[in-house]
């Protein structure tokens, strides 16, 4: 049987399908529907130092082929996470990946303290891309000065594998990828959502309370890619590929542009269990091409002619 | 649990605004306590994306069990539904949520339903009889009388039925919550009684109720409406304002989700209006 595993920095991952931060909960939820000892990681809900409340509804608007949320990254906080959920996630053989967020630098610092302290976290995701709330997020991911100062002063806090998820939005993607690897990243995930809006006619209103949202979902997908593609030419520390993926066949487009490993999001939302679907997908795919090991596949675009060719 | 494969039996306009679809292809022991509801996948393809959420109600067919749903035309996945024709293949993922919490059948119940809402109030009015509750009223407010659903259905032997209509078509002219209003002032001079009340509806009209229940000191529960992506608590897009009764002061205010946490509610721990 072909070799799924893929490595992020010193973590190893028994095949390259996570699932995706803000559309897995805690992991546990999904335990019903699926065998979470088979996914390649969870990466949990984006945690803060403190408990969030999150944004007034109506936070969510579906779009052709797509969702807008605003969240706001509700979450139970840190501490809650470590005392409530991680000793029932430590009882699988899954690698739990902590996606955390902060108003100030020390405080995503201290955060990644906070999980290297404990058992059973496999690696921490910084997200300096939520598009949903006022301070923190985005703010970090757009400028490449700020996201490296933040990545390196992370880096310091935690030994953990580091990926840095990267939003789309930002003026110079690859250049603030690149600036995230100098300061000490292990990976870079990409993409979060796309800054989006949509409005009720009838009322003249915005569907969403804060306005704008984060667009996610298959109409993401060609967008996701092509950031993917580029990002992953220009950083040599693993890219992990996502934004639409919703069946094996997505995952391995966004891994043959480069991607070591994909994360599945809005996808869980509508078949619960398709995380398992698209890792056999992938074995299926594997098989009948006969490569022996996933890493072949990863970054094996082949472009006619000139290899640099673009447009 | 997995998502269930289900095929459209029939799919039928029932009243102006409203649809019956029934899905076969539910086991035997699938059952869905009043309240509670299932998430519709409208097709195999991502548009539309997400699941619809729908109370279910289980019926028996000539060809067996199966799922019984009310939808109105709202918008672009219900839109897509009412063409639907027999034979169509589904996919269900439930039940799911809290449904109705019901109390010992010597109270007296007051379901008070507009609209659509009359959908899971139904289905409970069912189980309140099948365990011997046979004080019941029913309030059932609609724009008009063709609007008015499951009338003969409810008009039974230990069913008080009061329909409102907006226009007057049948019973009281006006508001369902003023027909509620003027049947507690005559009926119920002292508090408490013994009276349950159980409401759904637009959410104007469920804060009716629920300040009517509240003046009278009669229990309530709510069913609530929302969007929402998953139906499994993840997603937390069906965010609803509740209060901690545990914690006083101006923090005890938390958002919890319809899906999970509901959708039924007491209506006290709603933070009004929703």
């Amino acid at each position: 049987m072909a070799d799924l595993t893929t490595k992020i920095g010193k973590l190893t991952l028994k095949n390259p399908v996570l699932a995706a931060s803000g559309t897995f909960g805690y992991g546990l939820e999904y335990s019903h529907y699926l065998d979470l000892n088979e996914l390649g990681g969870i990466v949990v809900k984006g945690l803060s130092l403190h408990p969030r409340n999150g944004n007034p509804p109506p936070r969510i608007m579906e779009t052709t082929g797509g969702m807008l949320n605003s969240i706001g990254l509700q979450n139970i906080g840190v501490e809650a996470f470590i005392t409530e959920k991680l000793p029932d996630l430590r009882r699988y053989d899954v690698a739990v990946i902590a996606n955390i967020f902060g108003n100030t630098i020390e405080e995503y610092a201290q955060v990644a303290r906070r999980l290297s302290a404990v058992e059973g976290i496999a690696g921490i995701e910084v997200n300096i891309s939520c598009p949903n709330i006022k301070a923190g997020g985005i703010m970090f991911g757009r400028d490449p000065g700020q996201a490296e100062m933040l990545t390196a002063r992370v880096r310091k806090a935690t030994l953990l594998p580091l990926l840095v998820k990267l939003t789309p939005d930002a003026p110079d993607i690859s250049e603030v990828a690149r600036r995230v690897q100098d300061a000490g990243a292990d990976a870079i995930s990409l993409v979060n959502t796309f800054v989006g809006m949509a409005i009720d006619v009838e009322t003249a209103t915005p569907f969403l309370s804060t306005i704008t949202g984060g667009l996610s979902g298959p109409a993401i997908k060609p967008l996701a890619l092509r950031l993917v593609w580029e990002v992953a030419r220009k950083v040599t520390i693993p890219v992990v590929g996502m934004g639409g993926i919703a069946s094996a066949r997505d995952a391995l487009e966004f891994i043959i542009a480069g991607a070591h490993a994909v994360q599945v999001g809005t996808a869980n939302f509508i078949n619960p269990s398709i995380c398992i679907d698209i890792i056999n997908g992938i074995r299926d795919y594997l098989h009948a091409k006969d490569i022996q090991n996933l890493n072949h596949v990863v970054g094996s675009l082949r472009i006619k002619g000139n290899e640099a060719a673009s447009d | 649990m997995k998502s269930t494969p289900v095929t459209v039996l029939s799919n039928k306009r029932i009243a102006p605004h409203c649809f019956r679809m029934v899905l076969s292809g539910i086991s035997e022991e699938f059952d869905v306590e009043p309240g509670r509801f299932i998430m519709l996948r409208v097709g195999d393809r991502y548009d539309p994306l997400l699941r619809r959420p729908f109370a279910a109600y289980v019926t028996e067919t000539v060809r067996g069990k199966a799922l019984e749903i009310f939808y109105a035309v709202v918008g672009y996945g219900t839109g897509i539904m009412s063409g639907m024709t027999p034979d169509t293949r589904l996919e269900v993922l439930g039940p799911l949520g809290n449904g109705f919490t019901i109390p010992d059948p010597s109270r007296r119940f007051l379901i008070v339903a507009g609209g659509m809402g009359i959908v899971p109030l139904r289905g409970l009015t069912h189980r309140l009889i099948d365990t011997n509750c046979h004080n019941i009223h029913v309030f059932a407010g609609a724009k008009t009388k063709s609007h008015l659903l499951f009338e003969e259905e409810l008009k039974t032997r230990e069913i008080s039925f009061h329909p409102a209509t907006d226009d007057g078509s049948t019973g009281y002219h006006g508001f369902v919550t003023d027909r509620l209003d003027r049947f507690l002032a005559k009926d119920l001079p002292k508090k408490g009684n013994g009276t349950v009340c159980f409401a759904c509806g637009p959410s104007a009209m469920l804060e009716a109720v629920a300040g009517i229940a509240d003046r009278y000191g009669i229990p309530c529960q709510v069913s609530l409406e929302s969007r929402m992506a998953c139906g499994i608590g993840v997603c937390l897009g069906c965010a609803v304002k509740l209060r901690n009764h545990r914690t006083p002061g101006p923090d005890n205010e938390y958002y919890g989700r319809v899906c999970v946490e509901g959708p039924v509610f007491e209506s006290k721990d709603l933070v009004w209006p929703i």
